[in-house]
């Protein structure tokens, strides 16, 4: 690896896509630094992927640019030595040994041959080299994408869905190996739906939603943005919904009859429900935290950052 | 590019029971055909016959080397290793002259070895006299030569056609459906289409009248013309999968 500086490792500034005349992606702009685990999430169809492919050079942007060390990808003399990528919709051929698979990439870069089994062997995937990547499990595949995208020893890796499809083994494994590789000082993006095991890793957020960015920052900054309140159950919801409502809290239905009640802590709720003959089956404190943060930002809680 | 002419061979390497696969279809149907002339024909008589009979078989033979160019451009849409491919080399105009020329190698290969088939079956079977050292010569580097430029040409129309099946069925429907018919209008077409072009190159000595390395300049244009333009889409198409 080459890059330890704190200059950001990409910058992406404006990036639009333009699919039929439907705006995809629509001016996003953040930057990934060194040294740090930054999340790329959205809800289905947000915009990561193709995000993603236009950062990489696969996919023409409409507007805006996406810049490794001043440069765009496609303008890279030496690309596997300065990003690493791993995509959910790249393969391998079925008929190539995972090792062969790794060879042809290495042999554009003349990476020998050492290099891809010394990564095999980091990945954990050296006793299955020889075999045919259409036999290899989902986890496998994921790893030997990792080691692909490792070939270059790239100063920054970015990520689609790594935990996708993982076993709670490969996503401990693939949690560590992020982490490590952070510590290591390289800059990491990772999209992943999978908030809970993202907020372990991640430093920094980016929260896109119909294209648009609607959120960005170190994860600790948004989390503390992120409304708290008390969760409740009632046998007779609408009821207790108008009670609290007339209380003066903001109250949100979630989950078919729960309520999300902002502001009020659970005495609060209690007595409310109490003065009107309600009762409560469930009532506990939220707690802030990734997935909630999400939630709020998604649902337009939040302004755009 | 040398590098990636490499790697464009290491990938026909490493899938080698699909190249092997191919080879073997392309020889077999090479000895299939000349076995079948010179078995169920009385007419083959002279040095000329031969060469036809030969000609014929490798004109045929070399569908499969063209199938094989197709199949593996396509393939790296179908299979999804083209995102790994453009990742590692992202000015991918050069991954499809890489692609080419390597397939144009593969294509040479393969004729040479319809070519020897073909011999084994003329030594084994033929009664007719041989051809002149220079007429067979000429049939040789016609073969050769003719698979090399096939072989581009199926990289490039499984450029120009993303989809694996439709860069193999599109290829062959217009070679043996269009261009013939287009040729029964249009003179240029039955003289220089791209299946004329290959007759002609892969016949000691050309055929209509129109000489065998007029051929080979003809198909090379085609070629050539047809991998420019291949390298544009690609250069020029987003890569999802």
């Amino acid at each position: 690896m080459t890059a330890s500086t704190s200059a950001p490792a990409l910058v992406v500034e404006d990036l639009t896509k333009v699919y039929k005349g439907r705006t995809v992606v629509d001016k996003l702009s953040f930057e990934v630094l060194p040294g740090r685990v930054t999340g790329f999430v959205g809800p289905n169809g947000a915009g990561k992927t193709t995000s993603l492919l236009m950062i990489l050079g696969l996919a023409e942007p409409a507007g805006g640019t996406a810049l490794f060390d001043g440069r765009p990808y496609r303008q890279i003399e030496r690309p596997l030595n300065a990003v690493g990528a791993v995509l959910e919709i790249a393969k391998g051929h079925p008929g190539r040994s995972g090792r062969d698979e790794l060879r042809c990439q290495a042999a554009t870069h003349d990476i020998p041959d050492s290099r891809v089994d010394e990564l095999l062997d980091l990945v954990g995937l050296a006793d299955a080299k020889g075999r045919r990547s259409a036999e290899y499990s989902l986890g496998m595949r994921q790893r030997l994408a990792l080691a692909g995208a490792m070939l270059g020893d790239p100063p920054i890796l970015i990520l689609d869905e790594p935990l996708n499809g993982l076993d709670p083994q490969g996503i401990r494994w693939m949690r560590a190996f992020m982490a490590d590789q952070a510590e290591a000082g390289r800059a990491i993006l990772v999209s992943s739906h999978q908030l809970t095991e993202l907020q372990q890793v991640a430093a920094d957020m980016v929260v896109i939603d119909k294209g648009r960015m609607i959120a960005q920052g170190p994860i600790t900054d948004l989390v503390s943005k992120s409304e708290t309140g008390s969760w409740a159950r009632c046998t007779d919801p609408e009821a207790l919904e108008r009670a609290l409502a007339d209380a003066g809290f903001a109250v949100l239905r979630q989950d078919g009859d729960g309520l999300r009640v902002t502001g009020a802590s659970g005495v609060q709720i209690a007595t409310v429900a109490l003065e009107h003959g309600l009762l409560v089956t469930e009532l506990y404190p939220l707690v802030a935290n990734l997935e909630q943060t999400f939630f709020d930002l998604v649902d337009g809680k939040e302004g755009p950052a | 590019m040398i590098r990636l002419i490499r790697v464009e061979l290491l990938k026909l390497i490493t899938t080698k029971r699909t190249t092997g696969i191919f080879l073997a279809v392309s020889m077999g149907l090479c000895l299939l055909i000349s076995l079948l002339n010179l078995l169920a024909s009385d007419d083959i008589d002279t040095s000329q016959d031969i060469l036809d009979v030969l000609g014929g078989a490798q004109v045929s033979a070399l569908f499969v080397v063209l199938i094989f160019g197709a199949v593996n451009m396509g393939g790296e849409a179908r299979h999804g290793t083209q995102v790994a491919t453009f990742l590692a080399t992202p000015v991918r105009w050069r991954v499809i002259v890489a692609k080419s020329i390597a397939h144009a190698l593969a294509g040479v290969a393969a004729g040479a070895l319809n070519v020897l088939v073909g011999l084994l079956c003329i030594a084994l079977f033929a009664d007719a006299p041989w051809p002149s050292g220079g007429d067979l010569w000429l049939q040789i580097l016609g073969g050769t030569v003719g698979g090399a430029l096939i072989g581009s040409f199926g990289v490039a129309m499984g450029a120009v056609l993303r989809n694996q099946v439709a860069a193999v069925a599109g290829t062959l429907v217009y070679l043996l459906v269009v261009e013939p018919l287009l040729g029964s209008f249009i003179d240029f077409f039955a003289d220089y289409g791209i299946f004329a072009s290959l007759g002609t190159v892969a016949t000691a000595g050309g055929s209509d009248g129109i000489a065998q390395g007029t051929g080979g300049i003809v198909l090379l244009v085609w070629m050539l013309s047809l991998t420019a333009l291949g390298a544009y889409v690609v250069e020029k198409r987003d890569i999802r999968g």
